[in-house]
């Protein structure tokens, strides 16, 4: 279905190929997964599958790629429109039209679908996607989920045998990531799709897969799932485990592993060291917090405190208020009812420059507070703006990223460095409380295992953080405290290890390998390991 | 269901256009004023639940172009003879400045005859506001016949590039809050800039790759695009503009300009022609051009000829404070505002669902 062979692809005014010599074929009817860093040239591998790259892209393709009996080289993305169907990482940046209705029929109008056709996909795939309910909506009034199957269902409607995703669930919480998934698995079995999706999050997606492609190091590797997971470097906390531990065969998922559970306790002393939460200076405070929009309540008579020195996992699905809520702690958000101090004072009333030195807010695209032309300059201007001694945001950026030219644009980084690049402009300052929305977006596990370091870092220097995620691995990894919220209330407030091991169905995969022994992360049970008896 | 399936959104826009084509250039108040309050009628009866933000906007926009034209007038106006109002300290300026004046006596056919163009402008704009609410730009496009609407749909994307914009700009104004940096002033505007367009660009490309992955432009089965469309298309503009203006200028003879123009027209409709057979392009939601469409365009239609009737035979409709006569409220105002409320008789339906 999909052959590529002896494949390299460079880009115009790059020294070296993204990867090069890569040889593989996937299977129709199958489910494929790619996997690799970030910057590894992921998006380049699914590109090649309709010919956006290098037809759009620009850049030199040696080797063949044929998709269906059709060569890449031939053929742009137009004329694979009615083979493969595209859904990207961000849904709103490929919509086209204004309605749902618009942007479902639109690949089908570009092909010259006759109305009744149209009429018939709109019902067979609008219905089996869930989406005949919203052909009404503007898409700018669409949920996360929402929003992801209205562009699966959009890829899907001109009948491609092939669909090809790029990281569907980054953005979404659990239980929508979870339906998209499902929806991904029906289309294979019972449509005989071929599907190629990759993620980050492996730990969702491999019990799905055929087969593995793994990105990395300018190499394309493909292969069956275990063999894949043995070089990967990016695994589910399972396989780590399981790696760690030697288990043969490996396990690629909590089920697979069951077996040899028994054998990891007797390694495991009775629990890991936990430290009680610190409770001793509060850094922030919500007191009966209320804020609607209309007539939602999107926060609602909330009261929270944040202490210096807790790292805190804010959690809870698309809507629950999360964003809100840092955004009234740094002063982006106006309250309706109750108060909220910061450092003693209201954020909502103090100046900009003020307020910097007071509370750091790291948005979901961290990019957003980075404009300099070069990192160099960022450095320079954000020393300027907190009357800081010259080289001081330098010298953090260092502390986060050591071997990076300053001379770079920022928007060259990747997502990883541009993040320690904003969080050495908001670090410089050294605010007492640090807010970060949805920080391992587009993380691949090599930069969340950095981003954690510089979080402990920041935490043991006494700041109060707040890490707002779906992620529920990485707040296990390096939350102290955990709030759960749903629809504007807080529901739960305890040690993480407490409230994530009783989050189901969404823990940790080693609270569900350990239970009920209060064990979280691989790390922590890996270092166990080592030093059991 | 949808407006757009109610109503030919073409409809509104021939509505819309020839009325603000015809308005153009008079200047009774009276006129102006009644047209503003008729179309504000229609828009607030027709789009009970839809948004009329663009109406609103160009009523706001409307407002501020009167305030800048009595603005101009006071300051640098023209003086005139009439009853001196009061006087603003005037410049001397060299005498190579011929023409020019700031400051001086402000009289009240100064500021009466700026008032007029101000409505006038305001009126003008209203119509495309009424225009693009009743009929959003978007669902025009879609309506176009398949050879102009890559044409459209550029227009299009670079009107949804509006919304896209002031969305970027709320997310880096509250990030630069964040850096504790200033988010208004000249500062302000300058650091937001930068990023508020880098952001609004990435999503255009995003949205062009979409659209390539979708099938856009595609073209029935058998080859490119035949070289002679866009020399086709190419000549016929060119054409079209040298005849255009060399009559408009007179720089050419009438019979000569108006061959040019006529040719060009005829070659970019025929590159069109060509263009569309080789589409492969439908559509899901047709709406036919009824005749409450026609009676809709009929009525913008009409309003032009009347106003156009108006400024030839009774020109103090277009009486200026300085030429004397006062602006009157007579029968063809009243005929004119009818027209402009005619579209509610034949629209269904009192509200956009």
């Amino acid at each position: 279905m999909i052959t590529f062979s002896n494949v390299s692809v460079t880009y115009d005014g790059a020294d070296a190929p993204v990867w090069s010599d890569a040889s593989f074929s996937l299977q129709p009817g199958a489910f494929h997964l790619v996997v690799g860093p970030t910057g590894s040239g992921k998006s380049t591998l699914l590109g090649l599958m309709n010919g956006h790259v290098p037809h759009f892209t620009g850049g030199t393709v040696s080797g063949s790629v044929e998709v269906g009996g059709r060569s890449v080289a031939t053929h742009g993305p137009r004329d694979f429109a009615d083979l493969v169907g595209v859904v990207r990482q961000n849904p709103r940046s490929g919509f086209v039209t204004a309605t749902v209705l618009d942007e479902l029929v639109y690949a089908m109008e570009n092909l010259g679908f006759s109305r009744d056709a149209m009429q018939g996909q709109l019902d067979v795939v609008g219905r089996h996607l869930r989406v005949d309910t919203l052909f009404e909506r503007p898409l700018a009034t669409l949920s996360g989920g929402q929003a992801q199957r209205v562009a699966i269902a959009a890829a899907l409607m001109a009948g491609p045998s092939i669909v090809v995703l790029d990281e569907p669930t980054s953005g979404l919480d659990p239980d929508a990531a979870s339906e998209v998934l499902d929806l991904l698995v029906e289309l294979v079995h019972e449509h005989h799709m071929t599907v190629v999706c990759s993620e980050h999050r492996v730990e969702r997606v491999l019990d799905l897969a055929t087969s593995v492609v793994i990105v990395e190091d300018g190499q394309v590797w493909c292969g069956a799932p275990a063999a894949a997971m043995e070089r990967s470097s990016i695994v589910p906390p399972v396989v780590e485990v399981g790696r760690a531990a030697s288990w043969t065969p490996l396990p690629l998922t909590v089920a697979e592993a069951t077996p040899f559970v028994d054998a990891l306790r007797v390694r495991l002393p009775q629990a890991p060291e936990v430290p009680a939460l610190t409770r001793q200076c509060s850094v922030a405070n919500l007191s009966r917090a209320s804020v609607h929009y209309g007539d939602l309540a999107a926060l609602d008579a909330v009261t929270l405190e944040i202490h210096a020195g807790e790292v805190l996992g804010l959690m809870g699905p698309n809507g629950a208020g999360k964003s809100t809520l840092l955004g009234v702690f740094s002063g982006l958000v106006a309250l309706g009812e109750g108060t909220c101090t910061v450092g003693g004072a209201d954020p909502l009333t103090l100046e900009p420059a003020d307020l910097v030195r007071r509370v750091g807010l790291i948005p979901q695209d961290p990019g957003l507070l980075l404009y300099a032309a070069s990192v160099g300059e960022e450095c320079r201007s954000s020393d300027v703006d907190g009357g800081l001694a010259p080289g001081t945001t330098a010298a953090w950026f260092a502390r986060f990223q050591p071997s990076v030219d300053l001379l770079r644009h920022p928007r060259d980084l990747s997502e990883g460095q541009r993040l320690c690049l904003a969080l050495a402009v908001i670090c410089a300052s050294e605010p007492p409380v640090l807010l970060l929305d949805e920080p391992t977006c587009g993380l691949d596990n090599v930069a969340k295992v950095h981003l954690a370091a510089v979080l402990a870092d920041r935490a043991a220097a006494g700041a109060g953080i707040v890490v707002a995620s779906h992620d529920v691995e990485f707040i296990a990894e390096v939350a102290s405290r955990t709030v759960l919220m749903d629809r504007g209330v807080v529901v739960a407030d305890g040690l993480a290890r407490t409230v994530l091991s009783t989050a189901d169905p969404h823990r940790p995969q080693v609270a569900q390998l350990l239970s009920p022994d209060p064990w979280l992360t691989a790390t922590e049970v890996i270092a166990a390991m080592g030093t059991a008896p | 269901m949808t407006a757009q399936q109610q109503m030919h959104p073409g409809a509104w826009w021939c509505w819309g256009l020839l009325t603000a084509v015809g308005l153009s250039g008079v200047t009774n108040p009276l006129l102006s004023a009644s047209v503003l309050a008729a179309l504000a009628v229609v828009v607030s009866a027709r789009s009970a639940t839809a948004s009329s933000r663009a109406f609103s906007l160009s009523l706001r926009l409307g407002v501020m172009l009167l305030v800048v034209r009595l603005f101009i007038a006071v300051a640098f106006g023209a003086r005139t003879g009439g009853t001196v109002l009061w006087s603003v300290p005037s410049v001397p300026l060299p005498s190579w400045f011929a023409g020019i004046t700031i400051g001086g006596p402000v009289t009240a056919p100064l500021l009466l005859g700026a008032l007029y163009q101000g409505l006038n402008l305001a009126a003008v704009l209203a119509c495309f506001g009424a225009a693009s609410t009743l009929a959003p730009p978007a669902e025009l496009v879609a309506a176009l016949p398949r050879s102009v609407y890559e044409l459209g749909l550029s227009v299009a994307i670079a009107l949804a590039f509006l919304p896209e914009l002031s969305e970027s700009a709320q997310a880096v104004r509250a990030a630069r809050r964040l850096r504790g940096r200033p988010t208004s002033g000249l500062a302000g505007f300058r650091g937001m800039a930068i990023p508020v367009l880098e952001g609004a660009l990435e999503r255009s490309v995003a949205m062009a790759a979409a659209m390539d992955a979708r099938g856009f432009g595609r073209l029935r089965s058998g080859g490119d695009h035949p070289r002679a469309v866009p020399v086709l298309a190419m000549a016929g503009a060119a054409s079209v503009t040298v005849g255009a203006v060399g009559l408009l200028a007179g720089g050419v003879a009438t019979a000569v300009g108006t061959a040019l123009l006529l040719s060009g027209v005829m070659a970019a409709g025929w590159s069109l022609r060509i263009r569309s057979a080789q589409l492969l392009r439908t559509r899901f939601t047709q709406v036919p051009f009824g005749w409450r469409a026609s009676v809709i365009a009929g009525a913008g239609a009409c309003s032009l000829v009347l106003l156009f009737a108006l400024d030839r035979w009774a020109p103090l409709l277009v009486a200026s404070p300085t030429s004397g006569g006062s602006p009157s409220f007579g029968i063809a105002t009243a005929l004119l505002v009818a027209l402009v409320l005619a579209p509610l008789a034949v629209a269904r339906g009192g509200a956009q669902a």
